[in-house]
């Protein structure tokens, strides 16, 4: 395979199978979807309120308290004399202090007003204009150019525009109330995710609920901070420096109005790119689903992927995934590019508006060269602050784009639980009538199937491979429920018991088996957190799995890692054959238990089996002549349909379907 | 159902973030200093020169682009002669024709150069980083000399002389010129993508310095106070008669006209400022994209190299987590490096500056580092702990999020929904509050920095202002002269300017301290990113490994020994021989050892005693990709991929065309079931190619190591999932298929042994009896006698009711 080859491949490997393509979010869904996000602030509404009062504290705060250099220019360097005239024009909060410093020498000032800044430092961090003089607090920590990369700093979002003490509690106060918000979020999709019906589970890749979960629901806590936050503090730090202005040179409402009109201005032509962005996030997301799902099934798979020599062809798919979610982040920065073109014209345009109502005020001479300079500065902190604001619309796409995709896996059907009746302890066994299952892509995997197990007796399952006899079992435990036809236990329809109850008394062993990366004594006793070492063991034995489990150097708390990889594929069936031993329910279910066994070990499985049916209904689905023929009865699928039915004696006697099947296993 | 309302709850606004005893970890235990985090930056530097250095590129040649590094320096011998040649000529014939005050600047101009033509020299004699700084110093003596004469000089031959002068230099860095195969073959460099990114910004910074001071002196000399215009300035604006020395001062009409001049040139400068600057980013973005695909490809490359062992331990989500969060720190290696350098020059030159006005305030700008440093000490190895917490919880949270979801089956099955939807909230409040205590030490650790930089600042305002009131003489007031400014004494002038330079000083420190903050997190994803790249894989290729010739004659385990962990041997002197053309069965009981015997043979592990041989060659001297090039495996497991069926069919031939993925189905009976689904061969899987049932999965899996069309094809229980007659079928097509290869077969299941010519029965990690059907069931009290009654045991009862 060479390079070339490898390299013409890619973008087949990297476009994949995509379970939900990109759909355009119109303008109304967004507003559903801010909606939908604003409603979960109520359960934390307390925290939230209190960190509003918070940040408007210091939004003030950290607009106000720059005084002390013009006391130090004005009263030190140029050594004008406080007086009580002088006083009067400042404001109110300050007036105090400067009473209290008339007719002091200039050093005496000068020390007096460094404490206060001290103090203001220490409250609020902030003692002047500028960098070097007030600070806001945030940890925004390095991060990548893509979109998933970016999330970290987003579910732990908070930001103070104090420093000092107050930014300090601000900051904890804001970041702890988002990463509340996001732990809410996160749970309630996991918990709907776990919800789903085992046939929509089989279509989901891990890697793209993985991405929902991780890297989509920090999308919230922007929603949430920045909707109901922007527009108060932009009123406020407007108003505070409008406040401020007044004080220092006299009135200058143009100055205040004109920098409010940055906000609908910047809103308005950065309104037309909002579809652009939103489309932009929400490529780049379903990119990143794709590269988290090849990073995850590469990994997963490692085993098959270094004994089938395919490392170059999954770093290619890899590489190819991760370069397209690179490409469509570049989207997104575009997008932000576009918007803070577009929202700095705003900006460019109204500065231009208050020059040349200023500048002619000046040329007429009612002006000050000086007083240009101070006021294009407090247009230029008033309009940073509105500008946030009409940026705002624009700046959510990227949430709602992240928005979307969890509310969406959220809104799918989960597993109906109807039943409003518990399921009494079982009795009498299972019995299906008529049952019919039609998979969602229109495959009949069941055709009108009849069927019974009573407890005391062990009825197998076989047929060809394909013949729907794991469908059939699925239907037990309800992981499907039947297109037609009914299903009852002792009676009760499965669709009108309550499912917990149900599961909790059908026990199903997967044919495919998996181990929880935890002790071989956690595995076993998975359903039965509290089962004794006695409990446990014995349930090994059973299974043929005490022997090899006692050879290990760590016996029962051997840790079985990331994937079970210490144990070869027979053991760990047999471990998870314990496993559903040990629950001791009515029904038992096994899905080709034995495929994996020797002889030896199936034997005495077989009869632990025999024994174990007495008080329960045995189902097993099994290939395996010598498993099968100690069933009380055998079921022969074929299609879909039920075949032949009976004892392996009868069966053999029909010289049926099952007799050909047993004939050329013993041939 | 979990109680909603205590998720709101569990993450206390007050109080402390607890961590669990057992995933905390002690920051005394940390062992990076100030130079451990260096050498991480510097172990990422490979990754980030490669962007620096390039590749050459040529018409000529057709095959791969080779790296910048193999390039002889004979291909650019011709620059510094170029170089040299053109300096030369610049200096003899430009100075003259200019006026005296010119003659000065472009005297600069040419002693620019000819350093510049100094550093061309130097580039032939020095490598690698070296010859780049030269390079790099050369070019930008070369820059400013080229604007000086473009500014200073009439005419527009010096101008572009100058300019050429330059490029020649500029063009020992992109171009080459080599003999090759008796042409002369000229090379470009291409893809100095950071260097290219450098140069641009600074060019543009110096641009728009230069535009805005144009802009502001129109605003506020000409519009504001009413000075004529610059000559230049009159020119762009069209009218000559502002520019005129005598008209003192500018009518109020033209004052009021250039206003709308002023608005034109502000918004072309505010558009060509924005869209340069962001077009920049959107240039930066793509390349820090480069770097950290780069840093994510040989991630992804290392862990497929590195044997079974480790990935026993590796978690995926862990996998996933070093691969999106930890490695995304390399992109800000650079910029972290360039904003340092350029802060610790402006300190210094604020600190130079401010000792003109004072000395005492200089020792206290200089000082300023002083207690931040202090504060570093005690925050650093705290602040790494942390951050190195903060991602290991989160790494831990996205890898159970990744089991849970793997093992959902079991979960639903067993009813345990809401023991593990308590787990993950757990783990998520975990790393919730890793997060919080990070970034909590982060937020104070700068707090902490500005407030003691501004109490610095403070202790120095109170003087300057004092000094200010005395009007106290500056300390070193005829030096101030020389540079140029006019205060010599404190006034409100000079407070203002000291101020400034005073707090940038501060500013400088605080940012910083910044960047050292985040650049201990950063170090911290860097150091879990190279934790793995410098796992050397166990399993790797001898220097003098060949590719694996044709297999011929054998395939041969001489008396091999092996065992995952010390003291518990799995295989013990097992030895055999398959020829091309025999089926080989491996039977024996569970646990026995037959799946390791086959991960053997694909050197997946290496043996620890005894040897593999193929043809009487070990497949230790063999090329481990060519190796297993020559053997196909269909696994126990079957893993299927989230492709569609042919996809997965042809997954390691990507190149198969649809024939052949038929004919490989055909082979593995899997061709009728495939026709039945909807889609047919183009349906795609779900994850772990759900949808299908197990039989189906595992036909495909067959035709996936039929369709590599391999001289050894290993099968580890092919069947186990099949219906007696399916296996049948399935059998005799690979026996058919398998005409002349060597093929292995583990497996219980009698009807399958039945075919082989030999086998090998395994027990307890040895080779107890070998031989074909008819021996060993010679064998009386064998242990594949035994395994044979057992199986027919029950059909034979059944056959004879």
């Amino acid at each position: 395979m060479t390079d070339a080859t490898l390299k013409s491949l890619a973008p087949a490997a990297a476009a994949g199978p995509r379970q939900d393509r990109a759909e355009h979010i119109g303008l109304k869904e967004t507003l559903w979807l801010m909606a939908r996000a604003l409603a979960y602030i109520w359960p934390m509404r307390g925290r939230f309120v209190v960190g509003l009062v918070l940040a408007s504290i210091a939004v003030v705060a950290s607009v106000v308290a720059p005084w002390p250099l013009k006391i130090l220019t004005d009263y030190v360097v140029l050594r004008k004399p406080v007086t009580p005239a002088e006083v009067a024009e400042f404001p109110p909060f300050l007036q105090p202090f400067m009473e209290m410093m008339i007719g002091w020498s200039p050093q005496q000032v000068a020390f007096a007003t460094v404490l206060l800044a001290a103090g203001f430092l220490l409250t609020f961090g902030v003692f002047g204009q500028g960098a070097a003089g007030r600070d806001s607090t945030d940890a925004q920590l390095a991060e990548g150019q893509d979109t998933a990369t970016r999330t970290e700093n987003e579910a732990n979002r908070g930001r103070s525009y104090a420093s000092g003490i107050w930014g300090f509690l601000e900051y904890r106060w804001e970041l702890r109330f988002s990463q509340a918000l996001n732990h809410y979020y996160r749970c309630q999709l996991f918990e709907r995710i776990k919800a789903l019906p085992m046939t929509t589970l089989e279509d989901r890749r891990i890697g793209d609920s993985l991405y929902r979960v991780m890297y989509d629901t920090p999308m919230i806590s922007a929603v949430c901070q920045t909707l109901i936050q922007q527009p108060i503090t932009t009123v406020l730090t407007i108003a505070a420096l409008g406040y401020v202005l007044t004080f220092s040179f006299g009135d200058a409402p143009e100055v205040v109005w004109a920098a409010l009109a940055v906000a609908p201005a910047a809103f308005l032509l950065t309104l037309p790119l909002a579809g652009f962005a939103r489309r932009r996030s929400t490529q780049s997301r379903l990119a990143g689903g794709d590269t988290t799902s090849a990073i995850e099934e590469g990994m997963s798979n490692i085993l098959a992927i270094q004994s089938l020599g395919g490392w170059k062809r999954e770093r290619t798919r890899f590489a190819a995934a991760s370069a397209e979610s690179f490409r469509r982040f570049r989207g997104v920065v575009l997008a932000n590019i576009l918007v803070l073109v577009a929202s700095g014209l705003a900006q460019q345009l109204l500065l231009s508006a208050v020059f040349l109502v200023v500048s002619a005020q000046i040329i007429a001479g009612e002006m000050s060269v000086g007083d240009y300079m101070v006021i294009t500065i407090y247009f230029a902190s008033m309009a940073g602050s509105a500008i946030l604001t009409g940026r705002l619309w624009v700046d959510l796409q990227d949430n709602a784009a992240g928005l979307k995709r969890v509310f969406e896996l959220m809104d799918m059907p989960v597993e109906q639980d109807l039943g409003a009746s518990v399921l009494p302890p079982i009795r009498q066994g299972v019995k299906m009538e008529a049952v019919t299952l039609v998979y969602p892509d229109g495959r009949k995997a069941l055709d009108a199937v009849n069927f019974e197990a009573r407890v005391g007796e062990i009825v197998a399952i076989v047929g060809p491979t394909g013949a729907g006899k794991t469908s059939l079992a699925y239907l037990i435990p309800r992981f499907h429920r039947p297109t037609s036809g009914k299903v009852t236990i002792d009676g009760y329809d499965l669709d009108g018991v309550k499912l917990e109850s149900l599961r909790s008394q059908v026990t199903y062993v997967f044919q495919e088996t998996h181990l929880f990366g935890d002790t071989i004594a956690a595995n076993i006793a998975y359903a039965k957190p509290h089962a004794s070492r006695e409990e446990i063991e014995r349930v090994a034995k059973v299974a043929g799995a005490h022997d090899f489990i006692m050879a290990l150097p760590e016996g029962y708390d051997t840790d079985l890692g990331a994937k079970g990889g210490k144990l070869s594929v027979g053991q760990k069936q047999r471990v998870a054959i314990a496993r559903g031993l040990l629950r001791e329910s009515k029904i038992l279910v096994l899905d080709e238990p034995t495929s994996a066994l020797d002889p030896e070990t199936e034997r005495y499985l077989v009869a632990a089996l025999e024994e174990a049916s007495k008080d329960r209904a045995v189902i097993i689905i099994a290939h395996r002549l010598s498993t099968i023929v100690h069933a009380d009865r055998i079921v022969f699928l074929e299609d879909g349909k039920v075949r032949e039915e009976g004892s392996h004696a009868e069966l053999m006697a029909r010289g049926g379907a099952y007799a050909e099947f047993a004939r050329l296993q013993s041939r | 159902m979990l109680d909603e309302a205590r998720r709101g709850r569990v993450l206390p606004v007050w109080g402390d973030a607890p961590l669990p005893k057992d995933r905390d970890r002690d920051h005394r235990a940390d062992h990076y200093s100030f130079g451990g985090v260096f050498k991480l930056v510097w172990r990422a530097w490979p990754f980030l020169y490669r962007y620096v250095e390039g590749r050459w590129a040529s018409r000529a040649l057709t095959g791969p682009a080779e790296a910048a590094k193999d390039a002889h320096p004979s291909g650019y011998l011709y620059m510094p002669f170029l170089v040299t040649a053109l300096v030369a000529w610049m200096v003899l014939g430009a100075a003259t024709g200019t006026s005296a005050t010119a003659v000065r600047w472009s005297l600069i101009g040419e002693g620019l150069f000819v350093a510049m033509a100094l550093c061309a020299w130097a580039t032939l004699f020095t490598r690698n980083q070296v010859q780049a700084a030269v390079a790099i110093a050369g070019a930008l003596a070369g820059f400013l000399a080229t604007f000086l004469f473009w500014v200073t000089s009439e005419g527009y031959g010096p101008k572009f002389t100058a300019l050429g002068t330059w490029a020649a230099f500029a063009a020992g860095w992109f171009v080459r010129f080599e003999r090759r195969e008796g042409a002369f073959v000229a090379s470009f460099r291409v893809g100095s993508h950071l260097l290219y990114y450098y140069l641009i910004d600074w060019v543009r910074k110096f641009v728009l310095a230069l535009l805005t001071a144009i802009v502001a002196d129109l605003l506020y000399k000409s519009i504001l106070v009413g000075e004529p215009l610059s000559p230049l300035l009159a020119g762009i604006v069209g009218g000559a008669g502002m520019a005129d020395d005598e008209a003192a001062r500018l009518t109020t009409e033209q004052r009021l006209s250039l206003q709308w001049w002023w608005i034109g040139l502000a918004l072309g400068a505010f558009l060509l400022e924005r869209t340069g600057a962001l077009a920049l980013r959107y240039y930066s973005t793509w390349i820090q994209q480069m770097i950290n695909q780069d840093l994510r490809v040989a991630l992804v490359e290392r862990w497929h190299k590195l044997s079974m062992r480790h990935h026993a331990e590796q978690r995926v989500g862990d996998a996933v987590y070093r691969i999106y969060q930890d490695s995304a720190q390399v992109t800000q290696v650079i910029t972290r490096l360039v904003t340092a350098f350029s802060m610790i020059t402006a300190l210094v030159s604020a600190v130079f500056l401010l000792m003109f006005f004072d000395p005492f305030l200089a020792l206290l700008a200089a000082g300023i580092g002083i207690p931040v440093l202090a504060w570093a000490r005690w925050f650093s190895p705290r602040l790494r702990t942390r951050a190195l917490v903060a991602r290991e919880r989160n790494s831990d949270l996205t890898s159970r999020i990744q089991e849970i979801f793997s093992g959902l089956r079991v979960i639903k099955a067993y009813g345990r929904e809401d023991a593990e939807q308590a787990r993950f909230e757990d783990e998520s409040v975990v790393a919730f509050n890793a997060a919080f205590k990070a970034r909590s030490l982060a937020a104070l650790t700068m707090i902490v920095s500005f407030v003691l930089t501004g109490i610095v600042l403070l202790v120095g305002l109170y003087f300057m202002a004092v000094w200010a009131a005395e009007r106290r003489p500056a300390a070193a007031a005829g030096l101030i002269g020389l540079v140029g400014l006019s205060f010599t004494v404190w006034n409100v002038q000079s407070f203002r300017w000291v101020q400034d330079k005073f707090f940038e000083s501060a500013v400088d420190v605080r940012t910083l301290s910044r960047e050292w903050t985040f650049a201990q997190d950063q170090a911290m994803g860097l150091h879990r990113v190279f934790d793995i790249l410098d796992i050397e894989p166990d399993v790797q290729d001898k220097p003098a490994a060949i590719p694996m010739p044709p297999f011929e004659t054998a395939l041969a385990f001489e008396k091999v020994s092996f065992g995952y962990e010390p003291g518990r041997p799995i295989l013990s002197e097992v030895s055999f021989t398959a020829r091309p053309g025999t089926i080989t069965a491996i039977v024996g009981p569970t646990g026995s050892g037959k799946s390791t015997l086959m991960a053997l043979a694909l050197r997946l592990f290496d043996p620890e005693g005894g040897r593999i041989t193929i043809d009487g060659r070990d497949i230790r001297d063999l090329q481990v990709e060519s190796l297993r090039d020559n053997i196909s495996i269909a696994l126990q497991e079957n893993i299927l991929f989230g492709m569609s069926i042919a996809e997965n069919i042809r997954y390691v031939v990507p190149d198969a065309s649809r024939e052949q993925v038929e004919a490989a189905a055909r082979v593995a009976c899997a061709h009728d079931f495939i026709m039945a689904l909807p889609e047919g061969y183009d349906t795609v899987l779900g994850d772990r190619g759900g949808r299908l049932s197990a039989g189906q999965r595992q036909r495909l899996s067959i035709a996936r190591a039929v369709i590599k069309d391999a001289p050894i094809l290993i099968l580890d229980e092919p069947t186990a999932a099949l219906d007696a007659a399916t296996e049948h079928r399935v059998l005799k097509n690979l026996k058919e298929w398998g005409e002349g290869r060597a093929i292995f077969i583990v497996t219980h299941r009698l009807s399958t042994i039945r075919q082989a010519d030999q086998i090998l029965y395994l027990s307890g990690g040895k080779v107890c009896e070998a031989g074909s059907h008819a021996e060993l069931m010679q064998m009386a009290g064998g242990g594949y006698r035994k395994l044979v009654t057992a199986e027919s045991e029950p059909a034979l009862a059944g056959a004879a009711e």
